[in-house]
């Protein structure tokens, strides 16, 4: 069993994802904007973080991957968005995210994809984030 | 080099060598067009070929087997052997209408998801996939129609989607928006008073398209065959070929096509057949599927060589 957190502010979206990947298996914690899925990781523990892009508050989704890949380059991060401005796909892409996955149908592949990275990362277990994030 | 896979149309493979293996290609007309006929090669082809596949459709699973069987596209022997699952979209659920869920996967795509993996299907016709991108708020349709579509490339299955011909600057809008995301895009239209019918590509990427399509019949026990000019009459023989409404569907009437539903269906997505929920259901949603299943060693009756479905469809496929 993995730790897997959810950085989502829609409840009907995390509420599926969190639905999705506890039937894996896993314990979710689910974090509603992007200030909260910061204080969140900073705890570290978290074998993959499941985020949105577009999120009220201070933290876009995006300023959260950077903080996140700045402090936690070894963290696998699957975005989960609409449609995604070519800007935003090419940030994502240069921030090393491993997996995007768009709204509405296309994120039900959630756990085809938690599974191909935990078994590409093998058994779950990472130790807590020592870095600043 | 990308190798296509046929579509399972012999004129337009000679042409274009198929299409694009494990990404949508769109096929687009009014009903009785054709649409659903070339799913049906689609499918037959894939069998052919020793691929999975499986057809969603507006239309009850006996009447896509009648119809397959009176073009020489025998489907019973792949629906008895599980090669071929049939499915028709069931009855909108009501309830489900709430805009707040409206951004929610479809339960019905999870399932169908989950079928198509489990069966390891190679080939999936959507016949039609309006129901799929069908919102009363057109705000998030942009998204919604490229989220559907990268979802079925991400199952790794060539599929075929079908939609009615666009009859309204809304409908025409939600075309393009399937158009613009997919690689290959086909047009069938179907002249009155005519047995010809044309097929227009109105994208190939990666290719030139001609201008002119081309002009095919529906012939019984043939399918879709490449439009000859008959030869003149001899007395006593007739040349002309048979058309899939007096083939297949001697119910259908023959009269100038009715007019667009207008009343569920929202606004933006007038089309010219009415793929739409049953009267009573309010307006459209997600489709729930399903479903009626026909594949997996399901006992056929006699005859149709699938077990009744439990509801009707919900329109009619082209």
């Amino acid at each position: 069993m993995a730790k897997i957190l959810i950085v989502e502010d829609e409840p009907v979206v995390w509420a599926l994802l969190q639905r999705i990947i506890q039937d894996m298996g896993h314990e979710v914690a689910v974090a509603s904007d992007g200030q909260k899925g910061l204080d969140m990781a900073r705890q570290g523990g978290y074998a993959v973080i499941v985020s949105d892009l577009q999120m009220p508050g201070a933290i876009s989704g995006l300023e959260l991957i950077r903080r996140l890949r700045a402090a936690q380059p070894q963290t696998p991060i699957v975005v989960v968005s609409g449609y995604p401005s070519p800007e935003a796909l090419g940030e994502c892409e240069k921030l090393g995210i491993t997996d995007f996955l768009t709204k509405p149908f296309e994120m039900t592949f959630v756990r085809t994809s938690i599974e191909k990275i935990l078994k590409t990362k093998g058994p779950p277990g990472i130790p807590p984030n020592k870095g600043q994030v | 080099m990308i190798i296509k896979t046929p579509l399972g149309i012999p004129f337009f493979d000679a042409q274009y060598g198929g299409i694009y293996p494990n990404r949508v290609a769109l096929v687009t007309g009014r009903a009785g067009a054709g649409k659903t006929l070339v799913g049906l090669h689609f499918i037959a082809q894939g069998l052919k070929q020793q691929e999975r596949a499986l057809m969603l459709s507006t239309r009850p699973s006996q009447d896509l087997v009648i119809t397959a069987e009176s073009l020489n596209l025998p489907l019973a022997p792949a629906i008895e052997s599980g090669s071929l699952t049939l499915l028709e979209y069931n009855e909108f659920v009501p309830g489900r209408d709430h805009e707040a869920n409206i951004m929610l996967p479809p339960d019905g795509f999870i399932q169908l998801k989950e079928i198509i993996e489990q069966q390891a299907v190679n080939r999936v016709v959507i016949d039609s996939v309006l129901p799929w991108i069908t919102l009363p708020d057109a705000t998030h349709l942009p998204e919604h129609v490229f989220s559907l579509v990268r979802a079925f490339e991400r199952l790794g299955v060539t599929a075929l989607f079908t939609l009615p011909k666009p009859v309204s600057a809304p409908a025409v809008r939600l075309r393009k928006l399937v158009e613009d995301v997919v690689p290959v895009s086909i047009s069938l239209s179907n002249e009155q008073g005519s047995s010809a019918r044309q097929m227009l590509v109105n994208k190939y990427l990666g290719l030139n398209i001609g201008t002119d399509g081309f002009q095919f019949d529906i012939v019984m026990h043939k399918g879709i065959v490449q439009h000859t000019v008959a030869p003149a009459a001899v007395p006593g023989r007739t040349s002309t070929p048979i058309s899939i409404a007096s083939a297949t569907e001697t119910t259908r009437p023959t009269s100038p096509e009715p007019p667009p539903a207008a009343a569920p269906y929202p606004p933006h997505a007038h089309l010219s057949e009415n793929a739409t929920p049953p009267a009573g259901t309010g307006r459209a949603s997600f489709a729930s599927l399903l479903l009626n299943q026909s594949a997996g060693g399901a006992r056929p009756t006699a005859g149709a060589g699938i077990p009744p479905p439990t509801r009707g469809g919900s329109g009619r496929g082209g």
